[in-house]
Order: C-alpha cells, then sequence, then structure tokens
C-alpha cells in the first residue's frame, strides 16, 4: 500500500511537472460524436489495413447514425476476415433483421450459432435474436422452439419468457404459456411477467386467478383504466355481466383521459379496443384499429388490436 | 499519556461527526491508488434500502469472508452469516494455461462459484447483504478475513440505510457523468465536489453515474482504475447507482447482463429497494425518502413501447406513489454537446420513444451523459420532434433560479406533463465538446463538473458545481399546491452556436495513476544499419545481439542526447529500438502508453503487434509512405496511447519493439525519447 501510494503520488507530481513543460496537441480520445469516431477508425483502418475489430466499431457508429447500408459493408467485410466473428455475426443479423432482410438475418444468427459459442449466455442471445425474427416473419413454430432452446441455457431473463409468451399466445397455446410465466416469475421476480400472466390467465379463461391479481392492481394502480377493462372481462367471464360492463365504461372513461391521440400509447389502444369489443361497440372498435394505423407506432400493436376486433384467434371474453 | 487516552481524550473534545467529516475527506484525499492487498477492489456500497446494505469487495485468491458491523465504531457487535455472502470467482478456462499461482484455485468447489465474467485471473468477489437493520441508521463495518481484519479501524467505513419510504428529510445526491479517464479534470472534478461537501458541512446520502464510467470499453480493468480505486473513499460508504453508459457497453450487454458492468453491481432485481420488481440489473427502481428513482437502459435495449424494458417503466410509474419521481439514463434526449440528439438513433428513440412514458408518467427531473458537456433545460414537455422546437413545449422559460425567474412550479404530488427539466451531465472528465444551441435549453456550459442536488419537502434544488468549485448553474423546482401548466408559444431561446474554426485540441496525458516500466535514460537495443528484413525483429525472441545498445534519448540534432546518432545524418532515414519490460499479471493491466519524444514519426510494436502508428500514413519498415514531419511548433513529450496493447500483453517478460523514421534522409534532427508508461 505505502509503495503504491509513494509511486501514485510521484506520478501525480511528476505527470504535472511533465504537463507544465506542455504536451503536442493531441487529444487522446478526442470524443465529439460518431462522426468523429469514424473518421479516426478510418484512419486506423487506412494506416493498418482492414481490421475486423475496427470495422466492428466502425459499423457500430455508422448504425448509430443510421448509415446502416455502410454499417453492414463494414460487418461484411469483418466476417470476410474473420467468418466466425460472434460480433460481427451478430451485429450484421440484428442490422438485416431492421432492413427487413429477415432471410439473410435468420441465415446470420443460424451461422453465428454454428461458431458453438463457449459461453451458453452468447449461445442464447443469438437464439433470441433468431427467435425475434422468425416470430416476425410467422415462423411462429420455430421461434417457440428456439425460445424454449433460450430457456434452458439460460433461465433469469424475463425478457425471454415475454417473447415466449407472446409466441405462445400468438400459437394459442394457453395452457403452456400459463405454466411458462409463472415458471419465469419464479425465477426473476418480474413484475412484467406477473402482468403477462394476468393477461395469459385471461386469455386460458382462468378469470377466477385473474381476479385475484387484478384487484390488487386496481387498487395499487395510478393508473387504473387499463385493470379496470381487464377487471371488466373477468367479471363477464365469470358470468357478472353488469358489474363487468360497468367496469369496462370506468375503464374507458379513465383511458380516454390520458390517451394521447397525437402519439397514442399502443397497449391502452388495445385496452380501449378490448372493452368496446366486449361492450358491442364494433364501429368505435374500428375506429381505434384506424387510430392505430395511423398514429401508432408499432405495427405488430396494431396487428394486435385488429385481431381484437376482427376476432380473429380471440376466444372467449 | 498512552495512545488510548490521548485518543479518547481527543474524542471528547472533538465531536464525533467532525471527525467522520474529516476522516471522509482524508480518504478522498489520495487519488486513484491501488486497494491495499488482499483486496484486488477496496469494499465499496451497493444496493441499500430501509433495512438492509450491500457491501462488495474483492481479493485475489480465496479468504473467509465476514463483515463485521455495528452502530459503534468501537462495537462491531454483529456479523455476517455466510449465507448472506454471495462468492463469485475468475479462474480461467479449462483451454488457458494457467500459472501455479491460479491453477491451484481450480478446485471443484471454487469451479461450482458464480462466475465473474472478466475479471483478472484468481479474482474472487464477495457481495455481502448486511440485512435486519433500522431504518434510517449509520453502522460503521470492517471486513475480515475469518477472524483477521482487512480494513483499517477508520471512521470512513460506515454506511447509513435509506429513510423510511415516504419521509422527507433533506436528501442530498451526487449526479455524475462520462468520469472514467483517469486524468486530471476526473480527479478535479472529483475535488471539487468534495470541497463543495467540506464548504456546506453537509455529505452526501448517496451518488448516480449516469454511464462511461470506464473508457475506453469498460474493461474490467479500466473499472478498476479509472471509477473503483477513482472514487474509492466515497464508494466505501456511499451507495453509487450506476447506469450503463455506451462505453461500458463495449464489454457488457443489457441483454444478457454478462459482462464487467454487470459484475461489478449489484443492483435491484426484484424490487428489493422499492419499485416494481424489472427481473433484470438493465433497467430498475429505488425509493429514497420521498423520492422514487428509475434508471433506464438508454444502450442496447429495444427502446418501443411495446417491448420490456418501456413496459416495466409504465408499470413502475403506474406504481409509483413518492413526492418525486427522478429518472436517469445514459443518452440525453435533448442535447447538442459532443452529440446530437436531432440526429443519433439511441438518443433520438430515448426521446420519441421514451419520453412520452415518462412524461405522461409525471417525472420531475431526467439526468443523463453521454454528451460531454453540461446542458440544462427549461421545464419542458412535449417535445418529441425529430427537429426539436421549442415553441408549445416550454411550460416556463425563466432560468429556474429561485433569486432569479424563481423556481419553476409544478402541483404537489404526481401528475402528467406538467413539466420535467433535462440536465445533461456528461462534463465529469472526458474532452468536452459543443455541436450547437438547442432551443430547449436555458444553460449550455462547456467545462467540466458535476451536479448535486438537494431535495426537502417539496423543493428541489440542483446545482452544478464545476472543477474549480464554482457553482456555474442553479435551479429548482417546488411542487406545491395545484398549478395549471401553460404551454409558452414564443419561449426564450438560447444564442446561436457558431462552431470555432480553429479549435484547440487538449494534450494528451497519461493516467494520473500510472507507473514507469522503461524510464528515460534505460538501455535499449537499437540499429538504424543495416536493418534487418521483414517484422520479425519486433518479436520476442528476435535475435538482436549483434544490434548495438544505448540509453535513450537517441538522436543528431536539435540538443543533446544521451545516445548520439550522429552516424545516421544524411545516410539512413529509420532506426528499430528493443526493450523488453516486465507485467506481473497482463490481465490486471488497464492501459499501456508511450510518454514520448520523437522526430518525425513512429510505429511502436507488443509482442509484435502494432499497437501505435504516429506520421506514418501507411505501411511500415523500408516500406513506410507517407511520412509526415513532426512540426517544429510541437516540440517535447507526447502520450500515445497503445491501444490494444493489453490484449497482446502476457504475464512476464514483454517486449516492445519501436521504428523511427524521418520524413526526409536531409533532415537535420532524429529524436527518439521514450518513456513506457502502465497503469493499472
Amino acid at each position: 500500500m505505502a509503495l503504491s501510494s509513494m509511486r501514485s503520488v510521484w506520478a501525480r507530481w511528476t505527470t504535472a511537472a511533465l504537463l507544465s513543460l506542455g504536451g503536442t496537441q493531441l487529444p487522446v480520445w478526442a470524443h465529439e460524436g460518431p462522426e468523429h469516431e469514424i473518421e479516426e477508425l478510418s484512419e486506423l483502418i487506412a494506416a493498418r489495413g482492414d481490421a475486423p475489430h475496427l470495422l466492428i466499431d466502425r459499423a457500430i457508429e455508422y448504425a448509430v447514425l443510421g448509415r446502416n447500408a455502410e454499417a453492414m459493408r463494414d460487418l461484411e467485410r469483418a466476417l470476410q476476415l474473420d467468418p466466425d466473428s460472434l460480433d460481427a455475426l451478430r451485429e450484421l443479423a440484428r442490422l438485416q433483421f431492421a432492413e427487413g432482410r429477415t432471410a439473410d438475418a435468420i441465415a446470420l444468427a443460424s451461422r453465428a450459432l454454428r461458431t458453438r459459442p463457449e459461453n451458453p449466455v452468447d449461445r442464447a442471445g443469438l437464439l433470441v435474436l433468431r427467435a425475434e425474427v422468425q416470430a416476425a416473419t410467422g415462423r411462429l413454430r420455430e421461434a417457440l422452439s428456439d425460445c424454449e432452446a433460450v430457456l434452458r441455457l439460460h433461465a433469469e431473463n424475463p425478457e425471454w419468457y415475454l417473447l415466449r409468451s407472446e409466441i405462445q399466445r400468438r400459437l394459442h397455446k394457453t395452457k403452456p404459456r400459463v405454466t411458462g410465466i409463472e415458471e419465469g416469475l419464479r425465477k426473476t421476480g418480474a413484475g412484467l411477467l406477473k402482468i403477462e400472466l394476468i393477461d395469459a390467465q385471461l386469455d386460458a379463461r382462468r378469470y377466477r386467478e385473474a381476479l385475484v391479481a387484478i384487484e390488487e392492481e386496481v387498487a395499487s394502480s395510478r393508473v387504473p383504466g387499463p385493470w379496470l377493462v381487464r377487471r371488466g372481462r373477468a367479471r363477464i367471464g365469470l358470468g357478472e355481466k353488469e358489474p363487468g360492463r360497468q367496469d369496462l365504461r370506468d375503464g374507458l372513461a379513465a383511458i380516454d383521459k390520458i390517451l394521447d391521440r397525437e402519439h397514442p400509447d399502443g397497449a391502452l389502444l388495445l385496452d380501449q379496443a378490448v372493452a368496446l369489443v366486449l361492450l358491442g361497440d364494433r364501429v368505435a372498435a374500428r375506429q381505434v384499429v384506424t387510430l392505430s394505423e395511423q398514429k401508432g407506432r408499432d405495427p405488430a400493436m396494431t396487428a394486435r388490436i385488429r385481431e381484437w376486433v376482427t376476432g380473429d384467434g380471440r376466444r372467449g371474453p | 499519556m498512552p495512545l488510548g487516552s490521548l485518543l479518547h481524550q481527543l474524542r471528547r473534545l472533538v465531536p464525533l461527526r467532525v471527525w467522520i467529516v474529516a476522516g471522509f475527506f482524508l480518504e478522498c484525499a489520495v487519488w486513484a491508488v491501488n486497494p491495499p492487498e488482499p483486496f484486488a477492489r477496496a469494499p465499496y456500497l451497493q444496493m441499500g434500502g430501509t433495512n438492509f446494505m450491500h457491501v462488495v469487495w474483492r481479493t485475489m485468491g480465496p479468504i473467509q469472508p465476514v463483515i463485521r458491523y455495528g452502530v459503534s465504531m468501537e462495537q462491531l457487535d454483529r456479523r455476517t452469516r455466510p449465507g448472506d455472502i454471495v462468492v463469485r470467482a475468475s479462474l480461467g478456462t479449462n483451454e488457458q494455461v494457467l500459472s501455479p499461482r491460479w491453477a491451484g484455485l481450480r478446485t471443484r468447489a471454487n469451479l461450482s462459484l458464480p462466475k465473474l465474467q472478466s475479471a483478472p485471473l484468481g479474482t474472487f468477489q464477495y457481495e455481502a447483504r448486511i440485512r435486519d437493520l433500522k431504518t434510517g441508521t449509520r453502522y460503521f463495518y470492517a471486513v475480515y478475513d475469518g477472524d483477521r481484519r482487512l480494513t483499517p479501524p477508520e471512521a470512513s467505513y460506515q454506511f447509513t440505510t435509506h429513510p423510511a419510504v415516504g419521509s422527507a428529510p433533506p436528501v442530498r445526491f451526487w449526479v455524475l457523468g462520462d468520469s472514467g479517464t483517469g486524468r486530471e479534470p476526473q480527479s478535479a472534478v472529483y475535488q471539487a465536489m468534495l470541497r463543495s461537501l467540506e464548504k456546506d458541512q453537509r455529505l452526501l446520502d448517496f451518488w448516480i453515474h449516469v454511464g462511461d464510467m470506464a473508457y475506453g470499453v469498460g474493461r474490467d480493468m479500466e473499472f478498476q482504475s479509472r471509477f473503483f480505486e477513482s472514487y474509492d473513499g466515497t464508494l466505501r460508504n456511499r451507495v453509487c447507482w450506476p447506469t450503463m453508459g455506451n462505453h461500458e457497453g463495449r464489454n457488457s450487454s443489457g441483454r444478457t447482463g454478462i459482462g464487467p458492468y454487470y459484475d461489478a453491481y449489484v443492483v435491484p432485481t426484484r424490487g428489493e429497494s422499492g419499485g416494481v420488481a424489472s427481473g433484470t440489473e438493465a433497467y430498475y427502481s429505488f425509493d429514497y425518502a420521498n423520492i422514487h428513482f428509475i434508471c433506464l437502459d438508454s444502450h442496447d435495449l429495444d427502446r418501443r413501447p411495446t417491448e420490456p424494458m418501456a413496459r416495466w417503466l409504465k408499470a413502475d410509474l403506474d406504481k409509483a406513489r413518492a413526492e418525486w419521481l427522478i429518472a436517469f439514463w445514459h443518452h440525453p434526449p435533448y442535447t447538442k454537446g459532443s452529440h446530437d440528439s436531432e440526429k443519433e438513433k439511441d438518443l433520438t428513440e430515448m426521446r420519441q420513444l421514451i419520453m412520452p412514458i415518462i412524461e405522461q408518467g409525471g417525472v420531475d427531473v431526467v439526468l443523463t451523459g453521454h454528451s460531454h458537456s453540461y446542458e440544462r433545460s427549461m421545464l419542458m414537455d412535449g417535445a418529441y420532434a425529430t427537429n426539436i422546437v421549442s415553441e408549445n413545449v416550454i411550460l416556463d422559460d425563466g432560468d429556474g433560479d429561485p433569486s432569479g425567474d424563481g423556481a419553476y412550479r409544478k402541483s404537489a404530488g404526481i401528475h402528467p406533463h406538467e413539466g420535467a427539466v433535462q440536465v445533461v451531465t456528461g462534463n465529469g472528465g472526458q474532452t468536452l465538446g459543443r455541436t450547437g444551441s438547442l432551443s430547449v435549453m436555458r444553460k449550455i456550459i462547456i467545462e467540466h463538473g458535476s451536479v448535486l442536488i438537494d431535495v426537502e419537502g417539496d423543493t428541489l434544488l440542483a446545482r452544478m458545481i464545476n472543477r474549480d468549485g464554482v457553482e456555474r448553474d442553479l435551479f429548482s423546482v417546488v411542487k406545491r399546491g395545484k398549478v395549471t401548466p401553460v404551454r409558452l408559444a414564443l419561449p426564450w431561446q438560447p444564442e446561436a452556436y457558431v462552431k470555432p474554426t480553429n479549435q484547440v485540441s487538449i494534450p494528451a496525458t497519461p493516467a494520473i495513476d500510472h507507473q514507469v516500466l522503461i524510464p528515460e535514460g534505460a538501455t535499449w537495443q537499437y540499429t538504424f544499419d543495416p536493418l534487418p528484413r521483414g517484422s520479425d525483429w519486433t518479436l520476442p525472441g528476435f535475435d538482436s545481439s549483434g544490434w548495438a545498445k544505448g540509453e535513450s534519448g537517441f538522436g543528431y540534432g536539435g540538443g543533446n542526447h544521451r545516445t548520439s546518432l550522429e552516424a545516421m545524418r544524411g545516410k539512413h532515414g529509420i532506426l528499430y529500438a528493443r526493450r523488453t519490460f516486465e507485467i506481473g499479471q497482463a490481465d490486471r493491466v488497464t492501459e499501456l502508453g508511450l510518454w514520448i519524444d520523437y522526430d518525425d514519426a513512429f510505429i511502436a510494436y507488443v509482442n509484435g503487434r502494432e499497437v501505435a502508428r504516429v506520421g506514418v500514413a501507411r505501411s511500415s519498415g523500408r516500406h513506410a509512405q507517407k511520412i509526415t514531419a513532426r512540426s517544429g511548433t510541437a516540440p517535447g513529450r507526447q502520450y500515445v496511447v497503445l491501444k490494444d496493447a493489453h490484449l497482446f500483453l502476457k504475464d512476464g517478460v514483454n517486449q516492445l519493439a519501436v521504428e523511427v523514421h524521418n520524413s526526409s534522409l536531409e533532415s537535420s534532427d532524429l529524436r527518439f525519447n521514450p518513456v513506457l508508461v502502465l497503469e493499472d
């Protein structure tokens, strides 16, 4: 300790002395944003030649600026030099997915998996990526298979349970969905899984179980509208039609107070759609679909709202 | 008088709190030193709550970990149980060839421990949860190895549990961003904060780091040197609540929760400190008195409102009951400092996808970093456009200063869309920058500094203290009664910014905490005639027995040189030089650099791998091209980081090789005077 302290004190004074003599004007990390990083990396690449890690670093900066084509070009070049570079494979697959090149993204994620990353969490991350792309392209069974593999490798990430739950919902696998979320809750304790479990129980017509948790949420929530809609759905499912309908009306009123119609929250729109359909007001429900199509920010959520309104894939309240 | 009696007399005369404050500052006075053995990382506080606290530390090799603690420094009468301490270890992989020192640690029991993902070999990390504590109570603690005390008996080893949730004692916390350089500005900012506390005679309750605490890429040793050693004196008695920056994000992943950032920190995942359980350390929340804090991962998680982080944010805001809501993350939704929130995807998405949830949820203040500037907005709401305009999004265009235009006013309680103040505080030590003036900003200050925030009851007061201890900004928010927000159609705007055409670069310097591996005047092997062919001469084990030997600095012309190279003048333009150096444990190196006087250009290699190139545009050796003459107006030493050198180092002897080039044989001088510097 003493020696290292003395060394450090000496170091500080030496540094001060040397600084006072003046150094040349060269920043250590001339850190002025991604454009500057790209410039510096390009100089290094020009001097040293293409090196995978430099190309990957530059690709990341290009992606920050939304220059995806250049980012992908750098990653492709990095893969020519190091075909098994996990970073390059993963980043390129993500960009391809973002650009709608889903077949390429799946192929690349699969290729990355064939490199057999030693760390199981790296393998899990690649499987998740592939599952997300497959889910987005409607290959739900393949997506589910990947999700199951993910959770065998790494069971502590609540987001992966949510992904599996969503895929199971679309496949109408209601029972496994519920047990899967319960497993995730036990392992992670994540509050989102508690909410997801309620929705899964409602979809599985386990209304009584759902109602217990919903009542807790109604009591503790500052934004009761969505919970009133869920309670309404559960009550109707249990045959308590009029209290249920009143909950739906109260829920709609509460949501209406907070909904920003210029930047609508997709989840609130879904709650609105659910309530309106259950109240039998399909005209208003279709207007919600239109609003989501025009102003919503997530096509997947709009699709879900449309499902509810058209009745596709929905069973019961 | 026996020492014990003397101490007793002194203690009677001087109030304990003075000892505590003095001790606190004394410990902080020595900056960024390596921790004393056997610590590999000195004890630091993590996740706290009303009745628990975490103390985390590391050792090289295992110990029998115990924390003893108590409400009195003289009587640490309670101790942790084995089950209260999570142990994690870095023991290498089956494929690695380990030295006997570490190979012996790969026992069945040790290999079954949770892994430290990227710590140096032989590191054991202990995460002690101390529970069943009283609310709002100070405890002193000591770390033991069995019965052997490891931490000195000093008052600075203490912690205080959180006050009761919903109570309203005065709260003070420090906010710091983009500090992790290991350089002088980082130290200056920290010291300025400490002096401010001393002047106020008011300590911190905790602190928040808004990311980029470990440049360049968030490696474990960068964390060690540039965060844990740098703030050791504060970390041991005040919890730091972190959020991941993009530099940490190079080696850590929010998606998987793996990496040095996640190794280092212990934060809530099950709502332990309040808030909705997130299930992940990437984003979390906690309560402190009447304030609810929300931390997001703005770096590498999906920001869309239908994705888990945004959904959790909504759920957490839905349940929040505190008087104050403060959110923090790394990437600012509004900035024109060294980053531009209108051009960069990460920043734009935080603005367009996350800010609507934040403002709907009634958040009062948003703290961010990333942009190396200090920027502070007016009271604002609803600015989500790609090109940010201030018309109809500013609710109060005053300066927020109670003795100026007055504090920003909001209603008591939590209400949507009554305005938030954005604070960008990425000015904690990294090179500063500015690209423009954002119309929503009330203050734009391009100086190093950090922010102190005081919350007392219904009043929040925030101050930016610069590196010289000068208060450079102050604003207040008061939440009282009922306020009806009014959007200003033509609010005040900052002056437009014209970027200067000839900006002066900041000279590079070694880290403050460094040691010299190859000093000036060390003996090197060198040759300029003949030059060996190829690049083998850069490798360890190359036979350079026929080379000359001389003490650095080398050269001819322009002053005295220990080793004259007059024989090169007019005949030879390239000098090759070699020297070995020793590294105890390669994976404990943070940075290698050359503090070098040279003329005109050079390329440096470590163990045969190029690690620095200055003034040589392409190729190397006799094929080097486009050599730039070093400017006559830029004499003297320059610090050059040997980038990625840590990847090529090995335990024990390593080889440094440097080729020095003159831009022309007619040049009147040549200089090569290197010092190899290590930050560990």
